[in-house]
């Protein structure tokens, strides 16, 4: 427990152990089960995930029933609702673990509390936060000037494994294809290989 | 969607533990049973899962994987809380909602035990429960109040009365 956190901390910045000590005492070790939820839709998002293994998703259920996903999270990875931990607010989707998972759960008062005390994570999350700042408007982009094809090989780029671990379904739900649109896409390529 | 808070049982399936386990599982609490003695505990599973069919209770003998799963970890006073065990647990513990529940009459031994286990969890919120076994009434106390307010909540839900919360 904790050796991903710390390594995904040092990546980015230096962290004495001691700092680090008062860093562990403040999340919160949850096992995930496969296909249960930590986040539902209408819940406050009261955490933010670091996930030590597993995998989870997020996503959204429209009033038709249909689901619409909008993340995976790995290993090494973070994963909230920004928007309902920040403010407060009912969420508006659900992060289930499509594996059996290990997290790391933090609340907005002791996140609040640890940065106030170690400023050299302050600095990580500043950085962390400024990065998903440049990949959402990435992705936002992406959603209008991409092909479907485009936003396939940019989502095998970033998680080389995916295919072995999601159904394609929820594969084709993320670049926002139908499921056929998906395998016809797949099968193109695998002609042009 | 609400999610549901998981939580853990560690005690004696005694009268209190079988009252407190049955309303929780009725109130669609994932539950996790801990116990050395798995064919009593897979008796009372069985038992409730025949009154409740969508009951989410599971039986496991590792206090460990139990505590790490669970977002509560609830404690019965009529069972030795042996260190060697609660050290076990720590780890997984940490920012969790402990809770040590008893029976009023044990409430001055139940207070000493609350104590110690805060000194020996301190990264853990530590809650009393006291029940009176004749009724449905309960008394809420800790030193964390946003943690006595959930824990009353998730009591309220499951149709007990909070009669105080100290």
């Amino acid at each position: 427990m904790f050796e991903l956190l710390h390594q995904k901390i040092t990546e980015t910045v230096s962290i004495s152990d001691e700092d680090f000590e008062f860093c562990k005492t403040l999340f919160q070790p949850k096992k995930l089960r496969k296909k249960r939820f930590i986040l539902g839709e209408g819940d406050v998002c009261k955490y933010t995930i670091f996930l030590e293994k597993g995998l989870l998703r997020s996503f959204k259920v429209d009033e038709k029933g249909a689901e619409h996903v909008l993340q995976f999270s790995l290993e090494g990875w973070w994963c909230a609702d920004l928007y309902s931990f920040f403010t407060g607010e009912p969420s508006n989707y659900n992060i289930e673990a499509l594996e059996d998972s290990e997290l790391l759960l933090i609340t907005k008062p002791s996140w609040d509390l640890l940065l106030e005390r170690v400023p050299a994570l302050e600095r990580y999350f500043r950085i962390l936060i400024q990065n998903n700042l440049i990949v959402t408007q990435r992705r936002l982009m992406g959603s209008f000037s991409e092909t479907a094809e485009e936003k396939y090989n940019n989502l095998i780029h970033a998680f080389p494994d995916i295919l072995q671990r999601v159904p394609q379904h929820m594969i084709a739900s993320y670049i926002g294809i139908s499921r056929e649109t998906l395998s016809r896409i797949r099968g193109q390529m695998a002609i042009r290989r | 969607m609400a999610v549901k808070q998981t939580i853990a049982f560690i005690g004696a399936a005694d009268e209190l533990y079988t009252v407190l386990v049955k309303k929780l599982a009725q109130a669609n609490y994932p539950l996790l049973f801990i116990s050395n003695d798995g064919y009593r505990y897979q008796q009372l599973t069985d038992q409730i899962k025949s009154d409740i069919p969508n009951a989410d209770i599971e039986t496991t003998d590792c206090a460990k994987e139990a505590c790490w799963e669970a977002d509560i970890i609830a404690l019965f006073d009529n069972t030795t809380l042996e260190k060697e065990l609660i050290e076990r647990i720590s780890a997984v513990a940490t920012q969790k909602i402990v809770i040590c529940i008893s029976t009023s009459d044990n409430h001055n031994l139940s207070s000493i035990q609350t104590k110690d286990l805060q000194s020996m969890l301190p990264n853990s919120k530590v809650i009393q429960v006291f029940h009176d076994i004749s009724g449905l009434e309960l008394l809420v106390s800790g030193a964390d109040q946003e943690a006595i307010e959930l824990v009353s909540e998730i009591f309220e839900n499951a149709g007990f009365i909070i009669t105080e919360k100290v």
